[in-house]
């Protein structure tokens, strides 16, 4: 293993010391980061499946019943029932941190024209339309809360596992490189130390024996 | 009318009749693997000259309109009694009353979406709605569409456009068949008339709307009357096969509705309906001379209309053949 470029002094080991407390610190901190991540995200993944399996299941059946509308109306007609929606829709975001990530919160304001006979989500009259668009209708609006449930979802998912990824490098550099690296280096300044100091030992005790010869 | 006057636009119609859609090219385009075949089929056919200008696939339906508005530009050229034809005429113009009521109210354009088959050109009609002066137009739509404007001025709902004018459509389609004191005619708008009333009937109930709801849709002109739907409101749909077993509905009923129950989807009933009204027009094969060859003719075109449009969406789609040709509607000839 490599060690850190240096000068052997006993003030860069004090500094070496502090800095390998630190890097300890911080991978322990950031490995339980990434295990709480990890728990969160298993969980999140689990109900982004279940959610896109239904959703998509619901849209399978929107799209079929739409289809049909759309073989049996000439495109015009069809246009032209529902280019007035009876309902708007509009979006609002909102920011969450889950072990700091920032993931984003829908919520879906349906502002429905005030009327006092309302008659729900139907925008075309029935005479010239098909029975299967009705259907279509009707699948798609049940739909539409769980597909921005969805996004929020797959949305979160995805910054999640950015997050996961980021922080596991980042454990792992410290795991595997700044912690062993430190940890070497403070070793070899110990043992240049020492060195340094039995050299001294040696030359003193050799350094005496000459001046007792003499004497 | 005298029947003489009906002589050279009925043989000019069994002429016509015989550049019809038949079975087999109908079975060939069904069986066809892409759209681009079923093309290659109408080529072959009384549609050869509009296909030849199919650029791209999506142009289909462009084609189809064409065909129709060319169908009755002649059909009413050579009719005796061309005011007949406005029946067919009419849901046109009133599909283009709509775009334009809808896209005034949203403030849009939606110029697109008009088409030029109906009695009126819809420049003439937008012009109307700008100014809001229905004077030029039937009295019975012309308060239709002031009643859509005050009702909008209260409370804005896109399907109250389409509840009213479809009444009107009705109203007056009816009209001009009384008008005419041509029973075939009348019966034909009755016969549309109820099977739009069942239909929507069940659509009401299945949406869970009530009698309120039924009360502003229905549509008054045809032969099963308000009350008689208000009754079964309450019971389950099967009830209107008991009701209706000794009419003539009997069969488009039975089975429309056992296929609903099933599916809860009221293709199958929408088709038959298709078809009860077609053959009700085929009458028109065995009338010498008359309206009817020439309606039996319009309901023949506007029925390959439709043919050709399910093939297509279907083949576009990649739908499989059999259900494809469990969609399509009978053929005229």
């Amino acid at each position: 293993m490599a060690i850190l470029r240096v000068n052997p002094t006993r003030m860069e080991l004090t500094r070496l010391k502090k800095r390998l407390k630190t890097a300890v610190r911080g991978h322990k901190l950031l490995k339980d980061k990434q295990d709480e991540l990890m728990k969160k995200f298993i969980d999140l993944i689990k109900k982004n499946k279940e959610l896109r399996e239904s959703v998509e299941e619901e849209l399978i059946n929107a799209f079929k019943n739409f289809l049909i509308a759309r073989a049996v109306m000439s495109s015009d007609i069809i246009e032209e029932a529902i280019m007035y929606p009876t309902e708007k829709i509009s979006l609002e975001l909102e920011k969450k941190n889950i072990m700091s990530v920032i993931s984003p919160v829908f919520e879906l304001i349906k502002n429905k024209e005030e009327k006092e006979d309302a008659e729900g989500i139907y925008p075309y009259g029935l005479a010239n339309t098909s029975g299967e668009l009705d259907n279509a209708i009707y699948y798609l609006q049940k739909v539409l809360d769980r597909m921005i449930e969805l996004a929020q979802v797959e949305k979160t998912c995805q910054l999640m596992a950015d997050e996961i990824e980021k922080t596991r490098r980042r454990v792992n550099a410290l795991e595997h490189v700044m912690i062993p690296q430190l940890q070497e280096t403070v070793k070899y300044i110990t043992m240049k130390l020492d060195e340094n100091e039995r050299g001294n030992r040696v030359r003193l005790m050799k350094v005496k024996e000459l001046v007792q010869k003499d004497a | 009318m005298n029947e003489d006057n009906y002589i050279y636009s009925v043989t000019r119609i069994r002429a016509l009749e015989n550049k019809l859609l038949d079975k087999s090219k109908i079975d060939r385009m069904v069986e066809a693997k892409n759209p681009e075949e079923v093309i290659k089929v109408l080529y072959e056919t009384s549609y050869a000259g509009s296909v030849s200008e199919i650029k791209d696939i999506g142009d289909y339906e462009e084609m189809l309109s064409k065909e129709i508005e060319n169908t009755y530009k002649m059909v009413k050229e050579m009719a005796p009694e061309p005011e007949l034809i406005d029946i067919f005429l009419l849901k046109y113009d009133i599909h283009n009353l709509k775009v334009l009521m809808k896209s005034s109210f949203l403030n849009e354009d939606n110029d697109d979406l008009l088409t030029n088959i109906g009695t009126i050109e819809p420049v003439k009609l937008k012009e109307m709605i700008r100014e809001k002066n229905f004077i030029f137009l039937d009295p019975e739509i012309k308060r239709g569409l002031e009643e859509i404007v005050n009702s909008f001025s209260i409370n804005p709902d896109p399907q109250v456009i389409d509840i009213i004018l479809d009444r009107c459509l009705y109203t007056v389609m009816s009209q001009i068949a009384k008008n005419s004191n041509n029973s075939f005619m009348v019966e034909f708008v009755r016969l549309q008339i109820d099977l739009i009333n069942i239909n929507m009937f069940i659509r009401v109930k299945a949406m869970g709307y009530g009698r309120e709801f039924l009360k502003k849709v229905f549509i008054n002109e045809g032969r099963l009357d308000y009350n008689f739907f208000v009754d079964a409101m309450d019971e389950p749909v099967d009830i209107l096969k008991d009701k209706l077993l000794i009419s003539d509905y009997s069969n488009v009923i039975s089975e429309g509705i056992d296929n609903y129950i099933k599916t809860k989807s009221l293709m199958k009933f929408e088709k038959l309906s298709d078809d009860f009204l077609l053959d009700y027009t085929k009458k028109g094969k065995y009338v010498a001379f008359g309206i009817e060859p020439i309606v039996g003719y319009i309901m023949a075109k506007e029925n390959e209309a439709k043919i050709i449009r399910i093939i297509m969406v279907g083949k576009i789609n990649n739908i499989d053949n059999e259900l494809i040709r469990e969609r399509l509607r009978d053929v005229y000839v």
